[in-house]
């Protein structure tokens, strides 16, 4: 059933990818000064008006260069409100300081299930746990419809007693994330770059680096290479893959992830 | 351009699409083990004294969730490293010449992600090994089990090689989504390099211990077909393992109530279900009669006849040993009388088993 259930997978990854190629030629170009990115940059989205996805970061222009971010998928069990504050904008840079709080205990008690679904052992106390993240970002358009975004962010976490280490989802994309609560504080640097490719198609291009120097250097790198469709002025389809590196605690591993999502431009 | 751009992106998607589960091959390499210093080898002389231990991943008696009344799930490498160093001794005073082994770890969670197979070899005489998985998962999503990979190894003092590994069966009683990530029974094998010798074979299996339907007898009918292949090629073996299956001449074929835990009742009108998962033998009782009647085995249901519970082998994590589920076979003579359990072993829920085998000439 499952090598059926992965045949389909890989048709519909496939389509999705065939069928933009399809469309490719029967489309218009949009006009080229769209401001909407899919990926986060030190810009800031107008007053009102949010960009929302299913897996990556939601986010909400509040006025005043101030943005708002949060999980769609994850706000009420993990709450992470994220707040971008632009510090500098110049004709030729754009630079924002970035400000996240993240508590994720409620999460990780509920994915303490018996049976499937158990992501992590009910023999574990969660305790309650903060993250909080801070850093700046900065974006700069290096030629017409291509910017590049860098960012480096400090993160570290208080908890109301230490979580136990074996109580880890040693899993890439969360474990890195997840990460800082064990370790108590940790780095982040990434660059993105994104920029329009042709028609109505765009690339995506990131990179992020994750740095836990307590008790030995943990290193994580997160890179994915994504084709972003517009398909109409507010509305983005990305697919792509994205390879991951990260030392858990079983040792070092390389994953080929596949990489969908949307982004959907709205004024609220 | 626009071409080489999908042919990058189809590169790049497909791999990813690598199923989260080892599903394995019917027929595929072990992997190989050697000790990172060597030990000197015996000599082999007349008879090679032969174990086959199901060493529960090194959780000793704790009471793991899955195959007990407990409720741990990860074990620290507190709890498992002083185990493995019991297991490590207790080959030591054995000193068995070839080990066949079941339910080791080499990169679980539930285990401390410790490699069981390199520890025995780095802490025993053993030189040799070679180990095939049986349930190999990047992660399993249920009751915090996470990344696991639990196998069959056989160890030696000579070189291994031919090492094999075959697929047996998958239990048809369960869900497809449950079987995805259950376990995949093996038997494997390979032939030891004993100086004078290059025909003998020593062969591990651990079949399915909890299946309600004919899983087990496939397996079983698998396990004989493999034997009976290495016995047409010319060739010796020594076969044994955790059969879960209890001698055909048994006196009880029921161990509902022993196993079962606190609160569960079994065996009344009303209760459902009226056994034990795979507690119950009566229906199974037969299954290893053709094993019997065409190999050697190691303890002859005449001997086994004279005292069952001499000869019991596994054990609840809190009871005296009360089953006899392990056995060793072969297609060339045992020592007569050799043998052996056990019982004052605690590191595990099954207790060695050994005998002595008869090199042929």
């Amino acid at each position: 059933m499952f090598q059926i259930i992965h045949f389909i997978r890989r048709w519909i990854l496939a389509l999705s990818l065939a069928l933009p190629a399809a469309v490719l030629l029967a489309q218009k170009p949009l006009p080229p000064e769209s401001p909407y990115f899919f990926s986060n940059t030190a810009y800031t989205l107008p007053a009102r008006r949010g960009g929302f996805s299913l897996l990556h970061t939601s986010r909400y222009g509040i006025g005043s260069g101030l943005e708002l971010g949060f999980h769609p998928l994850l706000v009420f069990l993990s709450p992470d409100i994220e707040l971008k504050w632009k510090q500098i904008e110049t004709p030729g840079y754009t630079l924002s300081s970035f400000h996240s709080v993240n508590y994720p205990s409620l999460l990780m008690r509920t994915v303490q299930i018996e049976g499937a679904g158990g992501f992590i052992s009910r023999e574990f106390d969660m305790p309650d746990m903060f993250a909080f993240q801070n850093g700046v970002m900065l974006s700069k358009e290096i030629r017409k419809g291509h910017h590049l975004t860098g960012k480096a962010l400090f993160e570290f976490s208080v908890h109301s007693s230490p979580p136990d280490e074996r109580s880890t989802v040693d899993l890439p994309i969360v474990f890195p994330r997840s990460a800082v609560y064990y370790k108590g504080y940790g780095f982040i640097a990434g660059a993105a770059f994104e920029g329009r490719l042709f028609g109505r198609f765009a690339y995506l291009a990131t990179s992020d680096a994750y740095f836990f120097p307590k008790g030995g250097l943990d290193f994580f790198s997160e890179s994915s290479l994504c084709l972003i469709w517009q398909t109409g002025r507010r509305f983005m389809l990305l697919g792509g893959a994205e390879l991951t590196f990260g030392e858990y605690p079983f040792g070092a591993q390389w994953h080929l992830l596949p990489v969908l999502d949307f982004r959907w431009f709205l004024r609220v | 351009m626009k071409r080489l751009l999908f042919l990058v992106f189809f590169v790049l998607i497909f791999p990813a699409c690598e199923p989260l589960v080892e599903t394995f091959d019917e027929e595929m390499p072990c992997q190989l083990y050697e000790a990172t210093v060597k030990k000197q080898a015996p000599a082999p002389g007349n008879t090679l004294l032969v174990m086959t231990w199901n060493m529960r991943y090194g959780a000793g008696r704790l009471g793991w969730f899955g195959d007990s009344c407990g409720d741990r799930v990860i074990l620290s490498a507190g709890e498992v490293f002083p185990t493995l160093e019991q297991i490590a001794a207790r080959i030591e005073t054995i000193r068995p010449d070839i080990v066949l082994l079941q339910e080791i770890d080499i990169d679980s969670k539930r285990s401390a992600y410790i490699d069981q197979m390199q520890y025995l070899l780095d802490h025993t005489y053993l030189n040799y090994g070679v180990y095939a998985s049986n349930w190999k998962s990047q992660f399993i999503p249920s009751d915090g089990i996470g990344r696991m990979d639990e196998g069959n190894a056989i160890l030696s003092p000579w070189p291994l090689d031919d090492a094999k590994r075959f697929q047996l069966p998958l239990r048809n009683d369960i869900d497809a989504l449950t079987r995805y990530f259950y376990v995949r029974e093996n038997v494997m094998l390979a032939r030891v390099n004993m100086p004078g010798t290059d025909n003998i074979y020593a062969v591990s299996t651990h079949l399915v211990a909890n299946s309600r339907d004919d899983t087990k007898k496939r397996q079983l009918d698998e396990f004989v077909s493999i034997l009976q292949d290495l016995h047409r090629q010319g060739n010796y073996f020594i076969a044994g393992g955790d059969l879960n299956l209890i001698p055909p001449n048994a006196d009880s074929t029921d161990y509902c109530d022993e196993r079962a835990c606190a609160g569960d009742r079994y065996h009344g009108p009303n209760d459902d279900p009226t056994h034990l998962e795979g507690a119950n033998y009566a229906p199974e009782i037969t299954w290893l009669n053709p094993l019997f009647d065409e190999f050697l085995p190691s303890l002859t249901l005449a001997e086994y006849k004279t005292g069952e519970k001499k000869y019991f082998t596994n054990a609840q994590i809190n009871s005296d040993y009360n089953s006899t589920l392990d056995y060793l076979f072969s297609n060339s003579a045992w020592a007569p009388g050799s043998h052996q359990v056990y019982h004052e072993s605690q590191e595990s829920d099954h207790c060695p088993v050994t005998a002595l085998w008869v090199i042929p000439k």
